[in-house]
């Protein structure tokens, strides 16, 4: 077990120098100016997080992305527990979520922006209508392919409602909400990431497009290397997690 | 059963409707200024209005050309790399991260080292569709090969095919079903990222022709474009979803 894991490290250290290795090469070929070389993008990365502008934007986003996070994954569990115990609200508004999810959204993002206005509010709606309709969607199914005898049982004990969906629904869609979790992880960071780059003043979505718009290759390349390793340690943590509840 | 899903039928077509007209008794009252939100029948107007300009129609047909190219890339590319995948599977395994946090990057960001690669136009447009739609089809076709029945293999081996025609005359149609799956979902995101390059980046393309009318406040216009695509892109998915039940149906 030990050993397995440690050899998995050793492949993943091995896959990632041959990463690198390609984008060196690619840099190299392409001209540093287009596309900088790794160490390059590293040293840009640890100079910028010194900069106190940088930081700025950085917490603009953490803190957008907290919050529509949180949204996205609550609404989303809230909503999948109500159409996924109701036939007829399930069969009546699921549809449009799957329309919700098919969609391409940044098509949407202007709606948004005349809605919500110019500012995080418009961009924490972004982010959670990326997340939302997959978590509900997850959810409602968990609870469609729940055995019928959690509903007897219940019945049978005369739960209330409230205990009912405390105590059987919740922990029986577990697995499904953990999964929707780590989807939510990474549709609502790209959702607050998009909101930013258009139309927005600050956070690191703004400072990409800034950047772009200069032609600063090093910084966009930098935080797309920080995007990675947040989105990457997360979504690694997360799986570690749906891997040990599954048992 | 036919009964109740009359019934669920009757449903949805009656909350959408009233919907509908909610919205549009609220815009025709006046309590939402027309420069936020427009009336459904003045977007159906302007979406009528939109699809006549044959400037418009060919910013469509522009934005479709670039997803089919790319989910066409991205299929072949996809499937290349999910037969490569399954056959090692200490790369599987180091790729698993890097899988798992595909979709939370912003890709299209590397939309300036792409042009300056292929230069400007549709060609950085189209990469930026195969990179986020190659992914989904590489997930799909290692979770196909996986349900692969092991005697496959076994004939494979006792035909003794080579390596490629045991992919492509055995593995590929074993696991066609679930394969189109990915393929399915890959335009989705092809359509997601064609979009959303043309919106942040291009100056051509639907998603473009969306930010122009919202910079220049013609508010009816840009729902107008935006009802269009939405029901583009319905079409397209629901015409996929069909054809994928009658595809598994067939195989089981």
């Amino acid at each position: 077990m030990m050993h397995d894991r440690i050899r998995r490290m050793a492949d993943i250290v091995l896959l990632s120098c041959i990463l690198i290795a390609i984008w060196e090469a690619l840099s190299s070929a392409i001209g540093t100016r287009f596309l900088p070389a790794p160490i390059q993008t590293v040293g840009r990365l640890v100079a910028m997080l010194d900069n106190p502008r940088f930081l700025g934007d950085l917490s603009a986003t953490s803190e957008a992305y907290a919050v529509a996070f949180c949204l996205a994954m609550g609404g989303g569990v809230v909503l999948g527990l109500t159409l996924g115990s109701s036939r007829v609200l399930g069969a009546t508004f699921e549809p449009w979520l799957h329309v919700l999810v098919a969609i391409p959204k940044v098509t949407l993002y202007p709606i948004i922006l005349l809605l919500f206005g110019l500012g995080d509010a418009a961009k924490i709606a972004f982010g959670v209508l990326h997340g939302l309709p997959t978590v509900a969607i997850m959810t409602a199914g968990g609870i469609r392919s729940l055995s019928p005898i959690y509903g007897k049982v219940a019945r049978a004990m005369r739960l209330k409602r409230r205990s009912y969906v405390w105590r059987i629904l919740l922990p029986a869609v577990m697995p499904e909400i953990v999964a929707a979790l780590r989807i939510c992880f990474s549709l609502t960071l790209l959702g607050v990431l998009v909101g930013e780059m258009f139309a927005s003043s600050r956070g690191l979505g703004h400072l990409l497009m800034a950047s772009i718009g200069v032609d600063d290759m090093p910084t966009v390349m930098a935080i797309i290397l920080l995007l990675f390793l947040f989105a990457g340690a997360g979504s690694s943590m997360l799986l570690a997690a749906a891997h040990r509840l599954k048992g | 059963m036919a009964h109740t899903r009359r019934r669920t039928r009757a449903y949805r077509v009656l909350t959408v409707l009233s919907g509908v007209a909610a919205l549009e008794a609220i815009c025709r009252a006046g309590c939402v200024r027309p420069t936020t939100l427009v009336a459904p029948s003045v977007m159906l107007e302007a979406m009528i209005a939109a699809l006549r300009d044959p400037a418009t129609l060919k910013d469509f047909g522009l934005t479709l050309g670039e997803v089919v190219i790319a989910t066409a890339l991205a299929s072949v590319l996809g499937i290349l790399a999910g037969l490569l995948l399954h056959a090692m599977p200490r790369l599987r395994r180091a790729f698993e991260p890097l899988i798992a946090s595909y979709y939370a990057l912003p890709l299209f960001a590397l939309y300036p080292v792409l042009v300056v690669i292929l230069g400007v136009g549709v060609r950085p447009i189209i990469a930026t569709g195969v990179i986020y739609a190659t992914m989904s089809v590489i997930v799909a076709t290692v979770a196909g090969l996986d349900h692969v029945p092991h005697v496959f293999h076994k004939v494979a081996r006792v035909q003794r095919l080579t390596p490629f025609k045991t992919a492509w005359r055995v593995l590929i149609p074993a696991c066609a079903p679930e394969i189109f799956g990915g393929i399915s979902l890959s335009v989705g995101y092809a359509f997601v990222a064609v979009i959303a390059s043309e919106f942040l980046l291009a100056s051509h393309g639907i998603g473009h022709a969306i930010v122009d009318a919202y910079n220049t406040f013609q508010t009816a216009r840009m729902y107008g474009l935006v009802l269009a695509l939405a029901l583009l892109v319905v079409l397209i998915n629901s015409g996929l979803r069909r054809f994928r039940n009658r595809i598994s149906e067939d195989g089981s």
